[in-house]
């Protein structure tokens, strides 16, 4: 344990001041996070979260999404009567739901992180941006006045380095997500201040059922995977024709031209893009998408975690410094 | 010569009964559900079972069906890459994987089948077989086991694996996964496994041994001709003794069926101009000996040598 003295020798203080770098790293051990809880299939598209909506549709929507021979709307979150939330919204009421354990958290974690301050805890809500009062162990004899001066001083010093070890602790990655190539744009990136979207600032198509996660990539983009099992000229028109085709449209076009496609390929490729009136088919921002499985939510999740974990954590900071 | 597919050489001669219907109906159902409500519930229950296995999208698979497989087959099975045509390729999944893994406990189908294919391929050009194969082929498959395949003590062994896999879904719990439009395609999907006359008895299914067995059931009961043997393996569906009743079926199947259905079958497929005559006789009084031995490699009558 390294003792920090953040101010010189002519301070008044009853004990240095001393940040401890192995309790500002241990976990808060946060609850589940939300988006990921919902125990239903979800689509998380340009920041927006969308899940089937239970009127089926007759004729094709803005937005579509076919499950074996049922089609489906989507519903988005921002409608009003929607049932769906939000990311923001989602994360608002996270951190009001746990409001207690979170600020608890962060007392303790000021609390053992730095030797020489008392946290005066109060119920606040995290994320509201409560400033709570610190105190510092002072000498009275230097007069109250200079020894407001130095706490003030102090805090500001202390809250300053805690929060640069902390951004650097959660130097979070964005992985390896891809970036949303095939809308025609008439979907905007929501940017609404939720620590998911700062983070992925909508790059990221996701399709979650059963905390399995799949990357939406549009047909274009998922046939690119498989060039070199395409003759190049025949690639070249297939990628031109898919991006204002349907699905049946391009799988009849590779069925056709099955002599410029890698046998083995042939399969792969077209049957995960559409073979039968029982195929999947997901229909949103003018664009057709297939789903290709990357595991489950786990790894994003805990991305997530770390993402609010180190919001609280720098809150906390700001809260009592 | 001998059929080369073949893992048992030994005819049925005799048959055991798989017992009498015990269980009574826990839910007269008065009300027949419709079909939303039915999709609904099977939907639930898809929802609520664990996975089988944790494969995902090979061969181009998609979402619904993944998940579908997921749910009801086995990897083993899924693994064996059986060859079945695309508007038969779910029934006939579940079949040979209730046949593989509840009823008998071994491939022997899967290879069976794979050869077929095999030779189809070959001969037809066309290595995907229809249901109809695939359940003939089962039926020829039982009618090669033992005598007393279907004995009081084969079957409790039979049903202790069942009962091993029939994992069960409490509708009455507070933890059960509720309702939700994917699961309610996947519904559809599984109820299409079967004809709608079939619907009735997927409607009190709770596990998924059960609901395997009546997919099992209903296709042996497509093509079974004997009507009290049908009426056999109905009471037992009724009764909602639903592995007596796939017993049942596979037990009355065996005895009625005989490798020139399946020869008829190849042969109408091969030859459609000569189809009536293959109607109208038995194969083995067919004159035109390449035919027959056409349709009798497929089936792997010959030795290949």
């Amino acid at each position: 344990m390294n003792k920090k003295i953040i101010e010189g020798e002519d301070l008044f203080f009853k004990d240095d001041v001393q940040i401890v770098a192995s309790e500002l790293e241990k976990t808060l051990n946060l609850p589940a996070p939300p988006l990921f809880q919902r125990d239903e299939l979800q689509i998380i598209y340009k920041g927006h979260v969308y899940v089937i909506s239970r009127d089926k549709k007759n004729s094709l929507p803005d937005t579509m999404i076919k499950i074996y021979t049922q089609l489906y709307g989507l519903e988005e979150a921002k409608a009003a009567d929607s049932s769906v939330e939000t990311i923001k919204s989602q994360e608002d009421k996270y951190f009001n739901d746990n409001a207690d354990y979170l600020s608890k958290a962060q007392s303790e974690m000021i609390s053992k992180s730095v030797v020489g301050l008392v946290c005066q805890d109060k119920a606040s809500k995290p994320g509201t941006g409560d400033k709570k009062k610190i105190s510092i162990y002072a000498d009275d004899s230097a007069g109250e006045s200079e020894a407001d001066d130095t706490r003030c001083l102090l805090t500001t010093q202390i809250g300053s380095q805690l929060v640069e070890k902390i951004e650097k602790l959660y130097s979070v990655v964005k992985n390896d997500l891809p970036k949303n190539t095939g809308g025609n744009g008439s979907i905007p990136v929501l940017n609404d201040g939720s620590e998911y979207n700062t983070l992925f600032n909508g790059s990221t198509g996701l399709l979650i059922v059963d905390r399995k996660m799949y990357y939406l990539e549009t047909i274009m983009d998922y046939i690119k995977k498989f060039e070199t099992s395409f003759e190049p000229t025949f690639f070249k028109n297939l990628c031109k024709m898919s991006q204002s085709s349907t699905p049946e449209q391009v799988s009849d076009y590779i069925t056709k031209n099955t002599d410029k496609v890698n046998k083995k390929a042939f399969q792969l490729v077209r049957n995960k893009i559409w073979h039968s009136h029982r195929s999947f088919k997901l229909y949103l921002d003018g664009a057709y998408f297939v789903p290709d499985f990357k595991g489950t939510v786990d790894s994003l999740e805990k991305i997530y975690t770390l993402l609010l974990e180190k919001k609280i954590k720098i809150e906390g900071v700001k809260k009592y410094l | 010569m001998a059929r080369v597919v073949r893992k048992m050489t030994k005819s049925a001669t005799s048959r055991a009964d798989p017992g009498k219907p015990e269980k009574q109906p826990t839910d007269q159902l008065t009300k027949q559900l419709t079909k939303e409500e039915l999709t609904a519930r099977l939907g639930v229950l898809l929802k609520n079972l664990p996975n089988q296995n944790e494969l995902e999208q090979p061969q181009g698979m998609n979402l619904h069906t993944n998940t579908l497989f997921q749910k009801m087959i086995s990897a083993d099975v899924w693994k064996k890459g059986c060859k079945i045509r695309p508007d038969d390729y779910y029934t006939g999944m579940v079949f040979i994987d209730y046949l593989a893994t509840y009823l008998t406990g071994e491939m022997n189908l899967c290879d069976n089948l794979a050869e077929i294919s095999s030779t189809a391929k070959r001969e037809m050009n066309d290595s995907y077989l229809p249901l109809e194969v695939v359940v003939l082929e089962a039926g020829l498959y039982a009618k090669e086991k033992p005598d007393d395949y279907f004995s009081s003590k084969n079957l409790a062994e039979m049903k202790k694996r069942y009962d091993s896999q029939n994992t069960h879904v409490d509708f009455s719990s507070d933890k059960l996964r509720k309702p939700e439009p994917y699961y309610d395609a996947l519904g559809v999907m599984v109820s299409d496994l079967v004809k709608p006359d079939y619907h009735r008895y997927m409607a009190k299914v709770t596990g998924r041994g059960e609901l395997k067995a009546v997919i099992f059931t209903a296709s042996i009961l497509n093509y079974m001709k004997d009507s009290a043997s049908r009426k056999k393996v109905k009471d037992y569906l009724d009764k909602e003794d639903y592995f007596s009743a796939s017993a049942a079926a596979l037990d009355s199947f065996r005895k009625e069926v005989n490798l020139s259905d399946i020869q008829k079958y190849f042969m109408k497929a091969l030859f459609p101009d000569k189809a009536d005559a293959a109607d109208s006789k038995s194969l083995g009084d067919n004159p035109d000996k390449d035919e027959h031995d056409k349709t009798d490699e497929i089936l792997g009558v010959h030795d290949p040598k």
